[in-house]
């Protein structure tokens, strides 16, 4: 066996082997590029390269990679990254699999055969490829319009995020189908509406002494914080709360389990927020004076607002009942939000007129003596310009270090005491009569008044029956959680993930649940909700921040394209967000060709298997005239492409990695091996494509496509004279504290008050762009969420609960025939989503899809452990393993998500088999962002018998019978073991 | 002279497969066999209060070099043997590919490589700790489960994958409640599993 692990046979051979690998970390200069930016190469050595890994998703695990005669060996962590403690997950070492695997993609492709058939794939070059590509793309477009394109994307590689921004110029579509909606994007989309895009993060890196997972489990996934970080604080930390209708992994040790139902999340958060809000928990001095508690709702009033819109990607007519000066006064200012002060027995405002910045190029902040303050107190700390250099905030807000509970290599950050007030006292709850400008009466009542109404309405004792969570548990929670361990501060923010967004209700859910970590004083705090760590450094090829050529065209810009994006008339809500098109109305389009029919498509680490109905997508996919798909594997979306391209691993590929949660790390992704054969890097791909349409892509004008060193260089270029120096200091040094790098911005808290939370990512700092307060129309954190308000009226202003249509309230007929409830979509440790299915490493250990299910309700269904089963719903059925699980409750069971079987032929790769959205009910989704229902709706579930299972077999087959991969003795398991010939050719 | 062993903190163990193909990666195991497993262990009990139940555990399971290891005392040709360090070893020169060894081993932690005819299990990654390094699947642990040391020197001592001892970095643990081994049969398995709060299903 040809073998080049250090392995125990080779050990006396190569026993000094490791010893000089060990001071590679010394002799960086050794480990870097000679040629461009590629670190590995040299025959016969062997070398240990920091880099960065990218086996799933959603983590900058630092690691280590050993090369060994220019083949990648051994992949561990990197025990100096602070961020993540040396965390290395199976992925992350599968990944070694994945580089050198017999089925990657070598060399672009072309289709002969027709789609619905095995594709037939022929090797051709890259000019060919390109000039299909562009022709395929132009003929849809002339065809029926660039709204028939759409875009799909993933996160499976960070640098592949075009198709997030819809391929702007090229494609000029309002449809990117990404699978961000169902995952973040909904976090993100109410962190937009309610504080910051993005906030949705908690620094779980700082260890708060109260740990909350809330539907999820990261120990297995790495979804934000690395497995290691994440078992080391439910370890440190003094309470644990789990969430989850489920025990987890880590779950088991949870101090609090509050297993609610599914989808249940805003009653049994607004039940906690009730009961912080009656034991007298709530941080006043932060609620009253950067949350909107104490603006005034009147009931009666006709909607009105600024005559100069508030900009997110689109702008927006705000539409509020909350009252303004300009509803009293004639000449009263629209942005002057009323309060009503208990010290003077009046109303005074506050002015958000900073909220026009960006629409009114007249308006300059910095220059509006009464910009962001309160009627009768100082004016805030003007920023002056002092840039990255100094620590402006510490000179100018006193407070003190911050003291969490950092591990080492990580700083503290700034704490500047949270300002009073001087003079007023902003009234939280009251009715107060007030008088318009028209000589009206009306009843103001102050927002905290109505959240606390609507808090108790889903009190501990009233929700029981809807969360099914006993309200002393709830209590007991919400206690520990609001009080406070240490005076100065929270106890923590919650790390809440994705299932609260695919019940069908997800804005609401993560409303709810931001407004805990508000109230209780963690927005921005230590270990607490402090969103993506800000570094003005961009993945690459990620959304917006691009190196993007300057006279490119975006459908952004385009208010009659972006009108056609598809879900916009049902989802009012995307006039303002923009970032996608709702994937079930996608499909929707595929199938019946209404409102237009979809056409085009480039896939890009997208799949069809992820959100709405997957047999809907891929009947979407099979009528499209044009696609193609840049990848890594044939798998089943691939396999529905005209023209593939052959796409690089992490292994190969540099990028610059900053977290792009609240970890606060910046490192590099630094290329190990040569790439094989005919493939390129993601970016470079775009960028070739761009060329070959003849549009510009690179911010230079007089330089449209620059080189990928000068892309890289250009990058990095707020942190370091250039890519290639980065990398040497980061060979040695390791990873980067942004805390210490940005110390104004992602070095100190509760930037809403020193003003560095509203300035964008990219943005230098300066006096017109450091403004106290949040990207809101209101420049609060609202609780009262004025934008949603806007487009959905003012029911939707407070977070609700509000079950899907399919729910057993809603449709108790339906769940006659389907009585159980069906929870999908956990975290399987060995995969990330769709990935790694034909990855020996992780296939051996979980070779087949498993349903959980409560072994009472499996005696009675005759079930027992390792059964095949089917599961089976109104849209689709499918097979997956019996896992008996007293983790789980009755009449609940927890299938596993995006199954298919590499090992089965093409094109369909045995998708129908297992692939759990199958089961999916299309038509319904989250009436604010879209995010399909893929969780919690009812099936029935029976055992696989010869009988009812084709070819007399429970087992899944392929067309003509033959068994998938169900075994880890299965010989084709070992006919995906690396291969690392051929790849020079 | 030492007692090598592992020590494993169940409750940081989150079943995260890490441990496998950290295993693979070093060792050069073949596809389809394993050195290293991990099991759940439970529940075996419906939950109360409203709570699915808690009370389980990951375990991982390798060769536990025992100290009087049954492999070893089966073994026709001293192809087994047991190492001054503690570890029990197989010199491939010598196997036979008999799998008496695996028959008797009452953990099942042995398989006979196919290819080489040969019987192969956890070695405690020999090449590694022989220069100073930890095993593999020490280093690779994600939850920090799995530590390596010398009993001799007392399980506070044992090291993990970022310097840290047992002892400074782990919670508190009863050391006669929740200090537990796989079930002995005679053999003495050296290596030691602490589980706190939860159920040990396995008989002392
Ligand atoms: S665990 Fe089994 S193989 Fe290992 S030493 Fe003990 S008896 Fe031998
Ligand atoms: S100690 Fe080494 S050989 Fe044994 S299971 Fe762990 S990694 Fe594998
Ligand atoms: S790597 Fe560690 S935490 Fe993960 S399964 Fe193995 S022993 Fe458990």
């Amino acid at each position: 066996m040809g073998s080049l692990n250090l392995s125990r046979r080779s050990f006396l051979k190569t026993a000094a082997a490791t010893a000089v690998a060990a001071n590679l970390a010394l002799n960086a200069e050794s480990a870097l590029a000679e040629t461009s930016h590629t670190a590995a190469d040299g025959a016969g050595e062997v070398k240990r390269i920091r880099s960065c890994c990218r086996g799933c998703g959603k983590m900058e695990c630092g690691v280590w990679v050993t090369v060994a005669n220019g083949r990648a060996v051994k992949i561990e962590g990197d025990e100096t990254a602070p961020h993540t403690m040396g965390s290395c997950c199976n992925k992350s070492v599968s990944s070694l699999q994945a580089c050198y695997h017999p089925d990657r993609l070598y060399h672009p492709m072309k289709r002969t055969n027709p789609k619905g058939e095995d594709p037939g794939w022929v090797r051709i070059s890259w000019d060919e490829a390109l000039d299909i590509i562009v022709a395929g793309v132009q003929q849809v477009k002339d065809k029926y319009g660039g709204q028939s394109l759409f875009t799909m994307g993933g996160t499976g590689r960070i640098w592949s995020m075009s198709p997030y921004n819809g391929y702007d110029s090229w494609f000029m579509t309002p449809n990117n189908v990404v699978a961000w909606q169902v995952c973040k994007g909904p976090r993100h989309f109410a962190s937009a509406l309610t504080s910051e895009f993005n906030h949705s993060w908690s620094a779980t890196v700082e260890r708060p002494p109260v740990f909350t997972i809330w539907a999820s489990t990261p120990e297995g996934s790495n979804y934000d914080e690395a497995g290691r970080s994440v078992v080391d604080e439910a370890m440190q930390a003094q309470t644990f709360i789990s969430v989850d209708p489920r025990t987890t992994n880590l779950g088991k040790e949870a101090d609090i389990h509050l297993a609610l139902k599914g989808g249940t999340d805003t009653p049994l958060a607004l039940a906690m927020c009730h009961v912080i809000i009656e034991n007298d928990l709530v941080d006043w001095k932060f609620v009253k004076r950067w949350t909107n508690a104490c603006f005034l709702v009147v009931d009666d009033k006709e909607p009105s607002g600024p005559p100069i819109p508030h900009t997110y990607n689109a702008t927006t007519m705000v539409k509020t009942k909350l009252l303004t000066q300009a509803d009293l006064q004639e000449d009263g200012s629209p942005w002057k939000y009323m309060v009503w002060d208990k010290a003077s027995n009046s109303l005074k405002w506050f002015n958000a007129s900073a909220d026009q910045a960006k629409a009114n190029p007249d308006y300059d902040p910095a220059t509006d003596p009464e910009c962001g303050i309160w009627e009768g107190e100082k004016p805030y700390k003007r920023y002056d310009g002092s840039g990255f250099e100094e620590h402006w905030s510490k000179e100018n807000f006193p407070g003190q270090w911050g003291e969490a509970n950092v591990r080492e290599g990580h700083m503290q950050a700034w704490s500047p005491e949270l300002d009073d007030f001087e003079s007023i006292d902003p009234a939280t709850e009251g009715a107060f009569e007030v008088t318009f400008a028209d000589g009206t009466k009306h009843t103001a009542i102050p927002v905290w008044q109505k959240f606390a109404e609507r808090c108790a309405e889903y009190a501990p004792e009233k929700s029981e029956s809807i969360t099914g969570v006993p309200a002393e548990k709830v209590t007991e929670a919400a206690l520990v959680y609001g009080t406070r361990v240490d005076p100065r501060w929270g106890n923590g923010g919650i790390m809440y993930q994705l299932a609260v967004e695919h019940h069908g209700n997800a804005i609401m859910n993560c409303r709810a649940i931001e407004l805990l970590t508000a109230i209780t004083g963690n927005t921005d705090g230590p270990g607490g909700q402090r969103g993506s760590t800000k570094i003005d450094v961009t993945y690459m090829g990620s959304f917006d921040s691009l190196p993007q050529s300057p006279l490119l065209d975006n459908p952004k810009f385009h208010p009659e394209i972006m009108e056609k994006q598809l879900g916009r008339d049902t989802h009012p809500l995307f006039a303002w967000w923009t970032n996608w098109a709702n994937a079930n109305t996608v499909w929707e389009a595929g199938v019946t060709g209404e409102p237009y029919p979809v056409k085009g498509c480039v896939c890009q680490s997208g799949d069809f298997l992820n959100m709405g109905n997957t047999t809907m997508a891929w009947d979407t996919l099979a009528q499209l005239d044009f696609m193609f798909d840049i990848d890594l594997w044939h798998h089943p979306t691939a396999e529905m492409a005209d023209v593939l391209l052959p796409a690089q691993h992490w292994l190969e590929v540099p990028s610059p990695r900053q977290s792009q949660g609240s970890s606060g790390a910046l490192g590099l992704c630094v290329p190990c091996v040569e790439p094989p054969a005919d493939t390129r890097y993601d970016p470079q791909i775009v960028e070739d494509l761009y060329e070959r349409a003849g549009l510009p892509w690179g911010w230079d004008e007089d330089n449209p496509y620059p080189t990928m060193e000068e892309i890289l260089d250009h990058t990095v270029r707020k942190v370091g004279p250039s890519w290639k120096e980065l990398v040497e200091e980061f060979q040695e040094n390791g990873w980067w504290d942004v805390k210490k790098l940005r110390p104004d911005d992602w070095g100190t808290y509760y930037r809403f008050q020193t003003g560095f939370m509203k300035k964008s990512m990219a943005e230098d700092p300066t006096p017109s762009n450091v403004i106290p307060g949040f990207n809101t129309p209101t420049m609060k954190q609202e609780i009262w969420c004025t934008i949603m308000e806007t487009y959905h009226g003012a029911e939707d202003a407070l977070p609700d609960y509000r079950p899907h249509p399919d729910t057993i309230d809603k449709n108790p007929e339906l769940w006659k025939e389907y009585p159980v409830h069906c929870l999908t979509g956990r975290r399987i440790p060995v995969y990330f989503h769709s990935e790694h299915r034909q990855l020996p490493w992780c296939r051996e250990v979980w070779p087949v899809p498993r349903v959980e299910i409560n072994p009472d309700d499996a005696a009675d269904w005759g079930i027992e452990q390792g059964d095949w089963v089917w599961i089976e719903s109104p849209h689709g059925k499918i097979r997956q393993t019996a896992d008996l699980y007293y983790g789980i409750p009755r009449g609940v069971i927890n299938a596993e998500h995006m199954w298919w079987y590499p090992e089965m032929p093409a094109p369909e790769h045995g998708w129908r088999l297992s692939a759990v959205n199958q089961l999916v009910n299309n038509d319904i989704d989250d009436p604010h962002c879209g995010a399909s229902v893929v969780r919690g709706y009812p099936v029935k579930v029976y055992k696989a018998t010869p009988e009812n299972s084709p070819f007399g077999n429970p087992c899944p087959c392929s067309d003509d019978g033959v068994e998938i991969i169900h075994d880890a003795s299965d010989p084709r398991l070992k006919d995906w073991a690396p291969v690392y010939e051929g790849r020079d050719q | 002279m030492a007692r090598y062993a592992l020590a494993i903190d169940c409750n940081r163990c989150v079943g995260c497969m890490a441990c496998n193909g950290a295993c693979k990666m070093v060792n050069n195991v073949p596809i389809g066999s394993f050195w290293n497993k991990v099991l759940r262990i439970g529940p075996n009990e419906p939950g109360q209060d409203e709570v699915p139940s808690h009370d389980f555990y990951f375990l991982p399971v390798q060769c536990q070099h025992c100290e009087n290891p049954e492999c070893v005392k089966v073994c026709p040709t001293g192809a087994s043997h047991r190492l001054p360090d503690g570890t029990v070893q197989i010199d491939k020169g010598k196997c036979i590919g008999c799998q008496f060894c695996a028959m008797s081993c009452p953990y099942g932690v042995r398989y006979l490589n196919e290819e080489e005819r040969v019987v192969e299990k956890c070695t405690l990654c020999e090449q590694q700790i022989a220069q100073g390094e930890l095993p593999q699947c020490v280093t690779n642990c994600v939850g920090m489960a799995k530590w390596f040391g010398d009993l001799d020197e007392g399980i506070e001592s044992f090291r993990g994958p970022c310097g840290e001892t047992m002892g400074d970095f782990c919670e508190p643990f009863d050391g006669e409640h929740d200090v537990h081994t796989l079930t002995d049969v005679g053999n003495r398995p050296s290596f030691l599993y602490i589980l706190r709060d939860h159920t040990w299903q396995g008989k002392e």
